[in-house]
């Protein structure tokens, strides 16, 4: 359903994509994994919108959306969570998570996705008032899943979602991308935490230097000997 | 001079005021150099100087420059200097004190200038006039009055207009000339934080003091201060009967306008820059109702009844066109170190340097220039007599009222009448 | 006593006036890290678009607002478009020269058209006592006025949902852009608004003060500094600093001299970033991304 073709792209001088190819089915969760570099977290400011590819297409049920400005990528199901700590800190934990409903122009549906994803994630409900600058990593990670769920998305972009968060927390977080995928979406996700991320996936994708090395199941992936020996050996942190 | 640079567009223009001013030397330098002289058999007088064509001062080092043509391109009509054709030689010092001491080196050996005019400002004309020292000239200039222009204690300079500490002298002379039962016993002084209104100010205290003025507020404030209101309110809260300020327009009208909301009528309210800016003037403070019996400090206005200043104006705006009130008071002080010079060298017959400067510093000799009279003060380093004139609003007009010899009958009204 | 009192009172209504001139400032600097150098002469531009209606057309200076704001407001989206759009890198520093040159166009084209000289903006002249002492009404008129845009102000930014964009560009603005927010347009109309209260906060200026085109200059560093104490982005915090920096001001060139009022001021603006280097109001938090 998602599709990146030769998609080159970067920031500034150099490209840190060289001709990116990758198929994302619908219905799965798909796990980017690599070094530091790779591009990994490019690939999904490509698909958002944040980066403008310089060659290349990116297809979306058929559709080329290469290039469009996040606004219109959002409108069409495609919604990314970024990297690192990404609520507005001044505003309520409320305030974040009904923003998230900015491109609705009703607003009674607005209330109505609020109600179901403080169903979903309770800690929108229970810090509403909180500014969100004073939850916890873990929290606001969650709250920043939340607010991704207000638009209903068919597709969600995780950038490493798992940064910086306790081993507890980081079990809370996976948990919640398996209850985001059981509702039906597409789950694309960015780890640096190797293992972790291919245990809650169903394919794994390995980049390096820009391009796409491999697509495989992720249990294939996770037994890969010279995947496991490059990314998967060192990284035995528990998961 | 400049008392106060005007800051911003001076600068932001300053690139397009260096264009238009080396433009005017080229065309000027034509009109110059076809002037008719009638004794062309002689070789002409070369008169040297260096100006700010370029740089921070470039556009007074224009106006600088624009005196000192008028009255070449006058004198060569009228049969030269001793019959004799006067060109000008002009060098660029890019408001750089150490090009000017080499624009000067060059004016005097490579193009054997026969006397120097003065640069543009106190920065550059005490290093000029050090180079003509060295080479026994002398320097007339008019556009240089700051102290420390005197205090190089360099006899071969000549500043023909008032020093600028001397702004307020001829006012603090007025109000210490009056009978000691009419004269007020209480003034209020405020002023800039500069060089220049800060010691016109002090001087005017110590005179005034001296005479039994007792200081009752003294306030000096920042450049950058654009709020008035507590430094006006100091004052009126002083109910002092004498208010003295070094202004600028904008000061001087948050003074008028809050004296007036506070009911507070000083006997006599004097400022060094403001109300002699006529429709300026009256239209930041309201009118001319607004500014009966203010005073305002003035060396010099294309209306002061001086010799050869109508003809001054005259040739100014047919020269460069506009009104005479757009003449910068530069213009006239470089006009009047030209007047200063020709009258020395008609009463001497020569265009010696050393006969030159001996008639000039004699205290008894008086020149006639378009800012008044003037003569050389004993052992004042270069300091004329030059004075500054008391203006003051009455009906409706900017009058002259002191020293005597310029108000013609025009007394000053004192005290003040009170507001509207 | 009561002579400080109304400097202190002086102080609060100037204050009021500055907060106004400064929280376009504020603003933009907040959505799009552009530190405007041309606030200043935006100001003294909209203080001579007043004085022309006011002049001309004999227009109220109030009614005049009508005209003079969404003017600047067109100019402001203009000179957002044409210039800054176009900073993709450094925006800070090159922010700085650009909006410099624009200030320096603003300023030289004022001194062509209206020449270097002090004009005042024909005021009514009526005044009311305070603690004693005659005040100018006007100047109880346009502080009235600068707290009514300011709580305008504050609830276009706090109940609706541009200000709510607004306030999540300044906190973050990937996660705005990623949750659907125009981050381009939300600049454009920042900016925009910037420049309009610019202007009314120009009629403030002018109605209480004479000015000319190089008046600018001294207003700009004025209100960078206001912006520097109340904190970069912060709305309550251009209030704060401007009431601060002329209150303070006042009362210390009427309880000292004032040659010590801005000495006093940057001492405590020192001593205040030592210990809040992110200004009284500021988020460095907030900035990150």
């Amino acid at each position: 359903m998602l599709e990146l073709k030769g998609v080159v792209a970067g920031y500034g001088g150099g490209d840190v994509l060289k001709g990116v190819d990758l198929v994302v089915e619908a219905g799965t969760i798909t796990c980017i994994i690599g070094p530091n570099g790779a591009g990994k977290s490019t690939v999904l400011k490509v698909i958002s919108g944040l980066l403008r590819p310089r060659r290349g297409k990116v297809l979306f049920e058929g559709e080329d959306i290469s290039g469009w400005p996040p606004a219109r990528v959002i409108s069409r199901g495609i919604v990314q969570v970024a990297q690192d700590r990404s609520l507005f800190p001044q505003m309520t934990v409320r305030e974040n998570v009904r923003l998230g409903g900015y491109t609705l122009r009703d607003r009674s549906l607005v209330e109505r996705r609020l109600a179901e994803v403080e169903e979903l994630f309770p800690i929108v409900r229970e810090r509403a008032h909180d500014r969100a600058g004073n939850l916890s990593g873990g929290q606001q990670k969650l709250v920043e899943f939340a607010r991704g769920l207000m638009l209903d998305p068919k597709v969600v972009l995780l950038d490493e979602p798992s940064m910086g968060l306790d081993p507890r927390t980081m079990r809370t977080v996976f948990e919640s991308i398996r209850t985001m995928h059981a509702a039906g979406r597409t789950v694309l996700l960015v780890e640096q935490n190797a293992r972790s991320g291919l245990n809650a996936a169903h394919r794994g994708v390995v980049m390096e230097n820009g391009v796409v090395r491999l697509v495989a199941p992720a249990h294939d992936v996770l037994a890969h000997p010279e995947i496991g020996e490059l990314y998967l050996g060192g990284a035995t942190r528990p998961a | 001079m400049a008392m106060r640079g005007i800051p911003g567009t001076v600068r932001g223009w300053g690139a397009w005021a260096a264009t238009a001013a080396v433009a005017s030397l080229l065309l000027g330098g034509g009109a110059v150099g076809a002037a008719r002289v009638r004794h062309a058999s002689q070789p002409p007088i070369i008169i040297g100087l260096s100006s700010s064509l370029t740089g921070d001062f470039s556009a007074d080092g224009k106006a600088n420059v624009q005196g000192y043509r008028l009255w070449a391109a006058y004198v060569n009509a009228h049969g030269g200097l001793l019959g004799r054709k006067v060109v000008l030689k002009i060098l660029n010092d890019n408001s750089d004190p150490s090009q000017v001491i080499t624009d000067y080196q060059s004016l005097i050996n490579q193009y054997h200038a026969n006397l120097l005019f003065g640069p543009f400002s106190t920065l550059l004309n005490p290093p000029a006039a050090s180079v003509a020292r060295r080479y026994g000239y002398m320097l007339i200039e008019g556009n240089g009055g700051g102290p420390s222009v005197f205090a190089q204690h360099n006899a071969y300079l000549f500043d023909v207009s008032s020093p600028t500490q001397n702004q307020l002298v001829a006012f603090a002379q007025w109000l210490t000339s009056l009978p000691k039962s009419e004269r007020p016993k209480t003034a209020a002084y405020a002023t800039y934080q500069d060089p220049f209104t800060q010691p016109q100010i002090d001087l005017c205290r110590k005179m005034l003091q001296a005479a039994g003025i007792k200081t009752v507020s003294y306030q000096v404030f920042p450049d950058e201060t654009t709020d008035f209101t507590p430094i006006a309110l100091k004052i009126v809260h002083s109910k002092a009967q004498v208010v003295v300020v070094g202004s600028l327009i904008n000061l001087a009208a948050a003074m008028v306008n809050t004296f007036r909301q506070q009911h507070y009528n000083p006997e006599v309210l004097s400022f060094t820059a403001g109300p002699d800016q006529g429709s300026q003037w009256l239209q930041v403070v309201g009118g001319a109702k607004m500014t009966e019996g203010i005073m305002v400090e003035i060396s010099w206005t294309p209306f002061l009844d001086t010799y050869q200043n109508a003809l001054l104006d005259h040739l100014y705006t047919s020269t460069y066109g506009g009104s005479p009130e757009s003449m910068s008071s530069d213009v006239a002080e470089t006009f009047s170190v030209g007047q200063v010079l020709q009258q020395a060298v008609e009463a001497t017959h020569s265009i010696n340097n050393a006969t030159l400067r001996a008639y000039i510093e004699n205290p008894h000799h008086v020149f006639q220039t378009v800012q008044g009279p003037v003569h050389y003060i004993a052992g004042g380093w270069g300091q004329s007599s030059a004075p500054a004139y008391i203006g003051q609003w009455q009906n409706g007009k900017l009058v002259f009222v002191y020293p005597p010899f310029i108000s013609k009958g025009a007394k000053p009204e004192f005290p003040k009448p009170n507001w509207p | 006593m009561s002579f400080i009192l109304y400097a202190i009172m002086i102080g609060i209504l100037d204050g009021g006036i500055y907060a106004l001139m400064a929280c376009g400032l504020t603003l933009v600097f907040g959505v799009m890290e552009v530190i405007n150098v041309a606030q200043g002469s935006l100001v003294i531009l909209g203080a001579y678009m007043s004085y022309v209606l006011a002049s001309t057309l004999h227009l109220n200076l109030y009614l005049g607002l009508l005209i003079t704001m969404p003017a600047t407001f067109l100019l402001g989206m203009a000179i957002e478009w044409a210039f800054l759009r176009r900073l993709r890198v450094d925006r800070i520093a090159l922010s700085i020269l650009v909006t410099y040159g624009v200030s320096l166009a603003i300023e030289g084209g004022l001194g062509m058209i209206f020449g270097d000289t002090y004009v005042a903006l024909p005021a009514p002249s009526g005044t009311f006592t305070l603690f004693g002492y005659a005040t100018p009404d006007i100047k109880l008129y346009v502080f009235l006025m600068a707290c009514a845009f300011l709580a305008g102000l504050y609830v276009l930014l706090y109940r609706t949902t541009f200000g709510a964009a607004l306030r999540a560009t300044v906190q973050n603005r990937t996660a705005a852009q990623l949750i659907g927010i125009n981050v381009e347009r939300i600049s454009t109309l920042t900016f925009a608004l910037g420049a309009a209260l610019a202007a009314a906060g120009g009629m403030a200026f002018g109605a209480t003060r004479s000015f000319h085109p190089g008046s600018a200059e001294d207003l700009i560093s004025r209100l960078l500094v206001i912006i520097v104490l109340g904190g970069f982005g912060s709305l309550g915090g251009a209030l704060v600093g401007a009431l601060l920096f002329l209150v303070v001001e006042d009362m210390v060139s009427v309880l000292i001299s004032p040659i010590w009022g801005p000495v006093v001021f940057f001492a405590g603006l020192i001593l205040i970033l030592l210990v809040r280097p992110q200004g009284l109001f500021g988020q460095l938090e907030a900035r990150r991304q």
